[in-house]
Formats: C-alpha cells, sequence, structure tokens
C-alpha cells in the first residue's frame, strides 16, 4: 500500500503533461535567488534559416539570453532583441528578421548610429562572407562535360577545369560526355561548383560553322 | 531453437495480447537518424507545411536546463551555462481539447506520441501505421542516411482513473496488488511513504536492446495520487539501420519486447482488471 500523503512536487515538462514529479529531497533551496542578478542561458540553435531555408545564417557562437527574473524577459547579448520567456521559441524568427533589417539598412546606408554599433557586432558573431556565397544568384556559364565517371569532370569556357560534386554533377546526368553546356551555378566560398540549375545544350550557329570554315 | 530465439519467439506470441482496459496513457515512438544541422534548418520550414494537416497545432516545446552534477555525493552547479532547448512539436486535439497525437521532431530524430482518451485506450498499432507513414516521409524531406537507435516508451498510469478497484477511500494505492516488482517491500510497515521512486535497466539482448523501468508517485492537477510505471525499449544496432523499412522492423521488435515486460512486471489481478480481449 502506498499512502496517499505522498511527496512535496514540482511541474516537470515530460511526456506526460499534467502530472508532476516528486522533487529528490536533496535538491531543496536553502534561500530564495536574488533578484536582481541576471541569469544567463545559451540558446542551442546556431544555424537560423532565412528565406525559407534557402539561405542559412550560421552563428560563430551560441546566443547568449540574459533573463531578467523581475520581468522574465530576456535580452540577447547584441543583437537588441528583448522578449518574453515564454516566446522564446520565436527567437530563430526574430534573428533572421533583426539580421535582414540590420543588413538591408546597411545596403541602403541609412543606419544610425546605434544599430550601426549592433550592425558590427552581427558581423562579428555571424559568418558573413557564407551568407553571402549562399545568397547570391546564381549566374551563366557555358563549359563542356568531359566525363561522368569516375567523377564528373566538366571543362569550363574560361579554360578552367573542375570536377563536380555528385549533387551538382546530377544535374548533367543526361548529357554525353564531349557536349556543350549552358547553366546557371551557384558558386561556393572557394569559388567550386554548388549547383547547377537550368541547364540548356549549346550548339554551334550554322553561320559560326560558315565563319570557321571560311576563317 | 536457441534461448535467443525462444526468446523473440515468446516476445512475438505475448506481443498479440491485447486488452480492453490498459492502465497505458501514452506510447511513445522515436527513430533516431543521420541528419546534418545545415540540413535540418534549412527544411524545418518545409517540414511544417508538410505536416501541417495531420497536426495542425505547431507548439514548440521549451526547456530551460538548469546542469547540475554530483560531486561526492553535494549536488553542485555544472560549469557548462544554463542552456534553452527549444524542440519542434506538431499535435493535434479530439473535441474535448485533449491532446491526442503529436509528432517532435528534435535535430536528429522523430518522435510520434499517441495518447490514450477517455473512452479510447489507443494501441500500438495505430502508433505503428503512424511511424510507418511519417518516416520515410520525414527520411527523405531531411536526408536522413542511416538510423542508429529506435525507442519505445509506454507511460502507465495507476490510480483512481485507470485502477480503481486498488485504490482505497483514502486515496491510497494498493500497489502490491498491481505490481510484481517495486510494490512488495518486506519487512513489517502500515504502508509505503515518500520517498517511492524506483528504477532498474534490464540487459535485453548485448549491443541490442536494453529495458528501463522506472516506477514512481505522482499526483496529479487535483493533487490525487498516482503511481507512474513507465517501460522504455532501446534498441540499437553496431552497425546503424541504412533503410526506414528496417528501423520500422526495429518498432516492432522493441514493441514485442515491450509487451513481455510489461506482462511480467503486473501481477494477474491487475492483468484481469484491464479486461483481456
Amino acid at each position: 500500500m502506498i499512502a496517499a500523503d505522498l511527496p512535496r512536487t514540482i511541474q516537470r515538462p515530460d511526456y506526460v503533461e499534467g502530472f508532476n514529479v516528486g522533487v529528490p529531497k536533496e535538491l531543496r533551496a536553502r534561500q530564495e535567488p536574488r533578484r536582481d542578478r541576471k541569469t544567463s542561458f545559451r540558446f542551442d540553435q546556431r544555424i537560423i534559416p532565412l528565406d525559407g531555408g534557402t539561405v542559412l545564417l550560421r552563428l560563430r557562437q551560441s546566443l547568449n539570453l540574459a533573463v531578467d527574473p523581475q520581468t522574465m524577459r530576456f535580452e540577447v547579448d547584441g543583437w537588441n532583441i528583448q522578449l518574453p520567456c515564454g516566446e522564446v521559441a520565436d527567437l530563430p524568427r526574430q534573428i533572421a528578421r533583426r539580421f535582414i533589417e540590420l543588413f538591408s539598412k546597411a545596403d541602403a546606408r541609412i543606419l544610425t548610429e546605434a544599430e550601426e554599433q549592433d550592425w558590427l557586432h552581427v558581423l562579428d558573431e555571424v559568418d558573413y562572407t557564407q551568407f553571402c556565397v549562399d545568397r547570391a544568384a546564381p549566374h551563366y556559364v557555358e563549359g563542356t562535360l568531359l566525363r561522368h565517371t569516375p567523377v564528373c569532370r566538366v571543362e569550363w569556357h574560361d579554360g578552367e577545369f573542375e570536377n563536380l560534386n555528385p549533387q551538382a554533377a546530377t544535374a548533367l546526368r543526361f548529357l554525353e560526355a564531349g557536349q556543350r553546356f549552358g547553366a546557371f551555378v551557384k558558386l561556393g566560398k572557394a569559388n567550386e561548383v554548388k549547383s547547377i540549375e537550368r541547364v540548356t545544350m549549346v550548339f554551334d550557329s550554322p553561320e559560326g560553322l560558315a565563319d570557321g570554315a571560311n576563317g | 531453437m536457441s534461448d535467443a530465439d525462444a526468446t523473440l519467439a515468446k516476445q512475438s506470441e505475448t506481443a498479440q495480447v491485447r486488452f480492453r482496459k490498459p492502465p497505458i496513457i501514452e506510447r511513445v515512438a522515436t527513430v533516431s537518424g543521420n541528419i546534418s544541422p545545415e540540413q535540418f534548418h534549412s527544411r524545418m520550414d518545409s517540414w511544417k507545411s508538410i505536416v501541417a494537416a495531420d497536426f495542425p497545432i505547431y507548439d514548440p516545446l521549451t526547456e530551460w536546463l538548469l546542469n547540475v552534477q554530483e560531486k561526492d555525493g553535494v549536488p553542485l552547479l555544472d560549469e557548462a551555462e544554463p542552456e534553452v532547448v527549444v524542440t519542434h512539436r506538431f499535435s493535434r486535439r479530439n473535441q474535448n481539447g485533449d491532446r491526442t497525437w503529436s509528432m517532435r521532431c528534435p535535430a536528429d530524430r522523430l518522435t510520434l506520441n499517441l495518447h490514450s482518451e477517455h473512452n479510447e485506450p489507443h494501441n500500438f498499432e495505430e502508433l505503428f501505421a503512424a511511424m510507418a507513414k511519417w518516416l520515410p516521409r520525414w527520411s527523405d524531406h531531411f536526408g536522413a542516411t542511416a538510423y542508429p537507435t529506435v525507442q519505445l516508451d509506454y507511460v502507465n498510469l495507476l490510480g483512481p482513473q485507470t485502477t480503481p478497484t486498488f485504490v482505497d477511500r483514502n486515496g491510497g494505492i494498493q500497489i502490491n496488488r498491481l505490481i510484481e516488482v517495486f510494490g512488495k517491500i518486506p519487512g513489517p510497515h502500515i504502508s509505503i511513504i515518500a520517498p517511492y521512486d524506483c528504477r532498474v535497466g534490464l540487459l535485453i539482448e548485448p549491443n541490442r536492446c536494453m529495458v528501463n523501468i522506472h516506477v514512481h508517485a505522482v499526483r496529479d492537477r487535483d493533487a490525487a495520487l498516482h503511481v507512474r510505471v513507465d517501460l522504455q525499449v532501446i534498441a540499437t544496432q553496431r552497425d546503424p539501420l541504412t533503410s526506414a523499412d528496417a528501423a520500422m522492423g526495429e518498432v516492432r521488435y522493441t514493441h514485442d519486447v515491450l509487451i513481455g515486460q510489461f506482462l511480467a512486471i503486473f501481477t494477474e489481478e491487475a492483468k484481469t482488471s484491464f479486461e483481456p480481449l
């Protein structure tokens, strides 16, 4: 038999909501926590999706949230964002919004002095180069497919050779070796091809052939 | 037939046992998958729209975690900074507003929770069918390449609502009549009092499967006493599974193991009260 007058309880997030769990007795607080001291929490998400996830904002380190126990609001260090603790799940959206706001104002050269300080801090906190690379629109290039296997290899119009990553190579799967093509490509940080889209075949025009024959 | 085969055959047989009024209030199936953080975060927004028809409510879970470590029996705040973790959760509710199904998507796993309702205890096959529907979609969408762990949790609640014949007029629970372990305490006593919190781990198959059993007292919002019996089966693979189909096979296996433990831990009297079908 278990007696009905069992343990002291606290709320705890668990699989089952609405039921309390007994507190281990060794975790008693000796006194009330000080109310004038902010507690810092680390926010574990360091990748923030932008543009529906097509662009990612990578934070160099976790965000630091300073919780004010008197107001139960937190402030994100260096981002000038304040939210109620209950809305912390909205933080990635707020970070995305703040970043794009500062980015847009910086681009239009209309940052206030305070915003400029925030923007400089934010630039230290994020991988801005990667952001610019991810965000850049694909541009048109031409090249020739040299081979599919063992690694897909192309020669670009400027004479450079490149082995494509398997994901990018799938866009050229329908081409035969030796085929000239045009496509829109996105480049990575080291100027390597990240993705290929809108592939077309490129043929010499009859006039071009005639010109070439005459030349 | 080897001992292991005999055990599995027995588990398969016992997995067919069903009850009209089991004390199960929640069934939780989890499959972990290898997914890169970039893939996960870049595809979460589109995942929200994919699941919206079946799980129309988006209510993320937030946990503010203080890290405590024990040193020589003394609980100390860990040097690691406290952390806040947000888990994506999608759910749907019944006409009474109670959550019946939910899906949780941490960065590396898919979890489905099936909650029992007042007149509808639900069953494992419903959970299995839902996982069979969503695991391949989740896997394709996020690009999971391997499935290292499968886990099944059953939360059983013993108390006034689920096992009223074992509750006395003062609200005490005759736990020794309900479960085979942690209830029959030797030595003269009037009743069990706080603390009541018992755990045990069982090795089922080396490098393959273990079970955690946790029996503890809880109170509901009206302060009524209950005893929770949590059964957890964790199946891992030395070489992670590489297909969603294989992972579903492991979900079935964890259920076979769990039902074997369920039948073993509850007394015959308790099982009779659950009304076998």
